[in-house]
């Protein structure tokens, strides 16, 4: 019984801590950033379904396999970048660029990424 | 008037038909002297009947030539002078050999006086006769006479199965009650190459049919067995990879004329057969003309893909009794060979081209293997008898276009699909962050903002102004 | 006992080829011996003629055979007769091959054929299985006589054929093609497509949770997305027609349009954030 207490209020603190970790994240972390750490997870879950597919059913159509999951892949590296570029706290880390210029160079990164995929892809 | 000026007569009178030979039509007959030719009056008559233009010279004349100008002076040449050390101004084996690489026909008719230059000459082409003044010898299967049996006049009748070659007389089955065939050879054995599919041991010894010496001669003392039977050979012949033919007899006696006329003999008949047969006049074979193409377009590329849908064609005619005839077969077979035959399959016959034409089409609709590199398109009919048709094609194989292999699988979907949802969302995050509001500007990030953010704006903002 | 002979010799007739009755070759008893190594005998039987062996002897490199016979002129047997062809032929059964041994002479007119060990080797071990064998006396003035003795089974190793040339028909080949790749079913793969296209819809939905609006269009910023799309859709265009010379030609089309777009929609953009 009272290790289920402990256990419960274990619980019960690891819950308020996450909440607490969830509410400064929102709280800190400008719009902007939440946008793209979406869209980082949004990219982790397409890469993943499709790691989880091929292991499934067979690599057979590798090269489209490989453009698939090499898009999600790639897709989630340039939106670190963008993500490292914009983000305010690393302003000295980046004092020749901009938030734009930035931006520029991850759409630049994305169509070239795009057609390397539609060559691949099969 | 003399026999051999008839015969030139004979000749002249006959001069206006057309030989049957599908080579040519100039015989050199050689004899030991012109008289002896007199002897054969039946066999050198069939063949001028036939249309051929027989030149009959002693084996010591001197002007006897096999080539003028580096050219063949005879289609074909008729060897009825066994005993001869050589042949017309010093013509040895060699100049016999080359006679027949240059596509030149021969028959050499041999007896138990065979020269060195015949044994030489027979050697080249895989036929070993006999010792000297031995005989093949059959004490049961002999000539039958009235008054004195001859045991050294065999009456053979072991005839190779080949219908190309021997009408159907010889080589086919016999009807019930038909009498079995029997050919008269007063003469010498040879051993023959079996391993040599261009030579056919045309006639050879039944179990009784021994090589030995005459009656009343010393035996040969030998501890091995003579050579009889099967392996004891009486007529062979030959088809260089030219398709020029030679002939080998044992027996001059075989094509004389006390022989060829014998009641119960078919000498007369095999005779013909054999010349017939060496002098091109049947079971020729030619290839008039082959070609493939893709099924689905009916054209010829420069090179093939793999896995590709071809039709192969080829046209064969044969000639015989004068004329190109159709070559009807079921064993014409292609082969697409790198290195090894991938494929090898047997054409079948286009019946439509039968009727009119002088040639067979056969077709096969043949798969090309999926392996690239150079294939060759063969097609290598060999067949006793038959003149051998070896017609090769090299052609590329390449791999399949880099468009050209499957495409659009539905085991690819979720790639395609998680790749063009990748685009999508790309897309949406280049709108989200053109098209919406800076969130410094918004309440809530304003409230948000940290002190550190604040003085990291602040930072930046001096800076840039 | 004559009279049973000539109804043998008639029945064997198509064997016995040649010659009057008068002028015949009459055989005596056949003895057919098969040694085994240890010097026992195998089989060890005298024939009369036409009589057959009881069995078919086996026959080894070390278990010699031999036959020994002895000719006459006469059916009473009292003229031992000189014979010009003394043979034993042995015909391979299935093949037809034949291998000739040579009969020698003896004493008193009599023949003898052995197989030694060497002969054995020589002409018959290569070619193993049943073998007839055949008497073939022959003589210029008694005619022939063939006497079918009876089968022997020949031991041995099978010579590896040589490497000749067969004419005729030869043995098809049929290219085996690659197997086809194996495939998952078409509902697995369409179920796992709508999966991956799944996390698209919830990236709208936290979007719109934080509060994602679009506020403000402006037109540099939209032609430089317009133009990116275009881009997007040329991709998946080539990804359809694999034509890569029209996308390249497209792809420089478009380079300059966007690159102007970009630079003034960005620069507009860091103009107005500042």
């Amino acid at each position: 019984m009272a290790s289920q207490k402990q256990t419960q209020t274990q619980t019960d603190t690891q819950a308020v801590a996450l909440r607490s970790l969830a509410r400064r994240y929102t709280a800190q972390t400008p719009r902007r950033l939440r946008v793209i750490d979406a869209y980082m997870a949004f990219c982790v879950a397409v890469g993943v379904v499709q790691f989880v597919y091929c292991a499934a059913a067979g690599s057979f159509p590798y090269n489209a396999f490989l453009a698939g999951f090499g898009s999600a892949v790639a897709c989630f590296v340039f939106a670190a970048n963008l993500r490292m570029k914009t983000d305010p706290q690393n302003r000295q880390q980046f004092p020749g660029s901009s938030a734009e210029g930035a931006f520029g160079e991850f759409v630049f990164c994305h169509v070239v990424l795009h057609f390397v995929v539609a060559n691949f892809l099969g | 008037m003399k026999p051999w000026t008839c015969l030139a007569l004979a000749c002249a009178l006959l001069g206006s038909t057309n030989a049957k030979s599908a080579s040519g039509d100039r015989v050199l007959v050689l004899v030991p002297k012109v008289e002896s030719a007199k002897h054969y009056s039946k066999f050198l008559g069939s063949l001028e009947t036939r249309g051929f233009e027989v030149s009959i010279r002693a084996a010591s004349n001197t002007s006897v030539a096999l080539q003028i100008d580096g050219e063949r002076a005879f289609d074909h040449a008729v060897l009825l002078a066994p005993a001869a050390k050589k042949f017309g101004d010093g013509l040895g084996p060699l100049d016999f050999t080359r006679f027949v690489d240059d596509g030149g026909n021969m028959v050499v008719a041999a007896s138990s006086e065979l020269s060195d230059f015949h044994r030489k000459l027979a050697a080249q082409f895989g036929v070993v006769f006999e010792p000297r003044s031995t005989w093949a010898i059959d004490h049961a299967n002999y000539m039958k006479q009235n008054n004195a049996s001859d045991h050294k006049v065999v009456a053979a009748s072991n005839f190779a199965p080949a219908p190309a070659i021997l009408s159907p007389g010889f080589a086919g089955t016999l009807a019930k009650n038909q009498q079995k065939p029997a050919v008269y050879f007063k003469g010498i054995a040879h051993k023959y190459d079996v391993a040599n599919p261009q030579l056919v041991p045309l006639l050879t010894g039944a179990i009784t049919t021994y090589s030995g010496k005459d009656k009343g001669e010393k035996p040969i003392e030998n501890a091995n067995a003579p050579l009889n039977g099967k392996s004891l050979g009486l007529v062979s012949v030959f088809q260089t990879r030219s398709n020029a033919r030679v002939a080998f007899a044992g027996s001059t006696a075989m094509f004389s004329d006390a022989l060829l006329s014998k009641r119960g003999g078919d000498n007369q008949r095999f005779v013909e057969d054999v010349a017939k047969w060496t002098m091109q006049e049947k079971s020729v074979l030619r290839e008039t003309g082959h070609r493939h193409h893709l099924s689905e377009t009916g054209e010829q590329p420069s090179h093939y893909r793999v896995s590709n849908e071809i039709v192969y064609e080829i046209d064969l005619s044969v000639y015989r009794d004068d004329a190109w005839h159709p070559y009807v077969a079921d064993d014409v077979q292609f082969e697409a060979i790198m290195l090894d035959p991938y494929i090898r399959t047997t054409l079948n016959r286009t019946d439509s081209t039968l009727s009119a034409s002088e040639t067979a089409t056969y077709h096969g609709d043949i798969k090309l293997p999926d392996r690239y590199g150079t294939f060759t398109f063969r097609v290598n009919y060999k067949r006793t008898g038959y003149s051998n048709v070896d017609v090769k094609d090299t052609v590329a194989i390449w791999p399949l276009r880099h468009d050209g292999y499957p495409r659009f699988l539905s085991a690819a979907y979720p790639y395609y699909t998680g790749s063009f949802v990748m685009v999508i969302g790309f897309l949406a995050l280049c709108a989200v962050w053109l098209f919406s509001d800076e969130p410094e500007n918004t309440e809530k990030a304003a409230a948000a903002a940290s002190k550190e953010k604040s003085k990291a704006k602040n930072k930046a903002k001096n800076k840039s102004s | 006992m004559r009279l049973l002979r000539a109804v043998f010799a008639s029945a064997v007739g198509l064997c016995v080829l040649g010659g009057s009755s008068l002028a015949a070759i009459h055989v005596g008893p056949v003895h057919v011996k098969v040694m085994e190594r240890t010097g026992d005998k195998q089989v060890s039987q005298t024939l009369e003629y036409p009589q057959k062996l009881a069995s078919t002897p086996k026959l080894t490199a070390s278990t010699p055979f031999s036959l020994a016979f002895t000719a006459f002129s006469d059916a009473s047997h009292q003229n031992a007769l000189a014979l010009d062809q003394a043979l034993v032929v042995m015909r391979h059964a299935s093949t037809g091959d034949e291998v000739t041994l040579a009969g020698k002479m003896g004493a008193h007119g009599s023949y003898r054929v052995d197989v030694a060990r060497k002969q054995f080797r020589a002409q018959l071990a290569g070619q193993p299985g049943k073998y007839t064998v055949r008497l073939v006396l022959g003589s210029f003035d008694q005619g022939a006589l063939v006497y079918p003795v009876g089968e022997v089974q020949v031991a041995g190793k099978q010579a590896r054929a040589a490497d000749t040339v067969v004419y005729g028909r030869r043995e098809e080949i049929r290219h085996r093609f690659g197997e086809p790749q194996k495939m998952p079913s078409v509902l697995v793969s369409l179920a796992f497509a709508v999966l991956a296209a799944a996390p698209l819809g919830a990236l709208v939905a936290a979007w719109q949770r934080m509060g994602v609006r679009v506020r403000s269009v402006d037109g540099a910023a939209a032609g430089f997305l317009a133009l990116v799309a275009a881009y997007m859709a040329l991709a998946a265009a080539y990804w359809v027609g694999v034509r890569l010379l029209p996308t390249l030609a497209y792809v420089l089309a478009l380079a300059l349009p966007t690159y102007v777009a970009g630079q003034r929609a960005l620069s507009r953009r860091r103009a107005a954030k500042q």
